[in-house]
């Protein structure tokens, strides 16, 4: 029996939802005016080269300086603004970063929160580790194609609770990781071993107020035998861990977060979009 | 002092073509801006995943002016072949 749930926010996130995001005003990039006075004065040597220097180095040299100034410019401008880090972001990245590590992911997960709850539970985690709930390390796939297609969040529809290893690891510790703040939670999160092997290859990113989340599901032909090409595998393999860790940047954001769109890209990905409500 | 993906990516770009500067021999600006494109190729595959958007674009505005110096210097080089022959 497949359990569905209506996407809903929790209190607390609706309770911290800010209008607008950190750093969409005027700001500039910390540095920023260093970097293109250092950008200038690279093209200016560069010119000097390319008119004063010896005809064996001139074009090279200052062919070079000119587009290192032009390049630092571009890329480290003032106009290249990122928000300063908000109280909170470390905790929530290192956060983000262990549960990760949980799953045996790989890669850096970027978050900008906004205005980051100081006592999250732990709700929204439990989907991200719900993956693992399984003693034998497999995901359902039969209704694969029901819960691709239905519009809801995928991960809902294959979490029933009570059946592994995130739930023996909160009967030990004794802790209710749904109503467990951070630092009750982290000798549980601690207590999960390597498992599956699921998915590898993460990122998370905020672009111009869309969150992405980009994963690639490992096709483990022992624990979970992928087709090329088996787009419903593939969903049903990460879309667990691709929704719970949008629930964590939600509450890392303090906003919720509306999931628009679950792809499948050329290179085997899976890519979902969201963007704040 | 922790590096940020766009400062590393600088710092790899500007170690390449100094590296380049000093590698390719004099009169051969040619060579070096095809190597300084390949290298800017090579950054922005290995950085896709993890660098912010706006250097990814800014990579991307590099890569496209090379690209079309390397087809200037390829027409040039057809031009005089044939002109030779």
């Amino acid at each position: 029996m497949v359990r569905r749930q209506p996407f809903s926010h929790p209190p607390h996130i609706h309770a911290t939802m800010t209008a607008g995001t950190a750093g969409s005003g005027g700001e500039t990039r910390p540095g920023g005016w260093r970097n293109l006075a250092a950008g200038l004065l690279l093209v200016l040597v560069g010119l000097g080269f390319l008119l004063l220097a010896p005809d064996a180095y001139r074009y090279q040299v200052g062919g070079a300086g000119i587009f290192l100034g032009v390049f630092v410019a571009v890329v480290l401008g003032p106009w290249t603004y990122k928000p300063p880090a908000p109280p909170g972001l470390d905790e929530h990245r290192a956060t983000l970063a262990g549960l990760a590590t949980a799953l045996d992911l790989q890669g850096p997960a970027y978050v900008v929160p906004a205005d980051a709850p100081a006592q999250p539970t732990l709700t929204e985690d439990r989907l991200l580790l719900a993956g693992r709930a399984f003693p034998d390390g497999k995901l359902p796939t039969l209704d694969a194609d029901t819960f691709l297609y239905s519009g809801e969040i995928p991960c809902l529809a294959i979490v029933p609770p009570g059946l592994g290893l995130l739930d023996r690891q909160e009967e030990a510790h004794g802790v209710d990781l749904a109503r467990a703040t951070l630092a009750e939670a982290k000798p549980v999160l601690e207590g999960l071993t390597p498992g599956n092997r699921l998915v590898s290859g993460l990122t998370v990113r905020r672009l111009e107020g869309i969150v992405r989340i980009r994963y690639r599901p490992k096709g483990d032909d022992e624990l979970h035998p992928l087709d090329e090409g088996d787009d419903a595998a593939l969903a049903v393999a990460g879309s667990a861990v691709a929704t719970a860790l949008f629930f964590g940047v939600a509450r890392a954001m303090g906003q919720a977060l509306r999931v628009d769109s679950v792809r499948i890209t050329e290179r085997g990905e899976v890519e979902m979009e969201a963007t704040p409500t | 002092m922790t590096l940020e993906v766009d400062e590393g990516v600088t710092l790899a770009v500007v170690a390449l073509t100094s590296l380049l500067l000093v590698a390719v021999p004099p009169r051969s600006a040619q060579v070096f801006l095809v190597l300084v494109l390949i290298g800017l190729l090579v950054v922005r595959a290995l950085t896709d995943l993890y660098a912010p958007a706006e250097t990814t674009h800014g990579l991307d505005g590099f890569i496209g002016l090379g690209l079309v110096a390397f087809g200037v210097i390829v027409v040039r080089q057809v031009f005089e072949i044939l002109v030779g022959a």
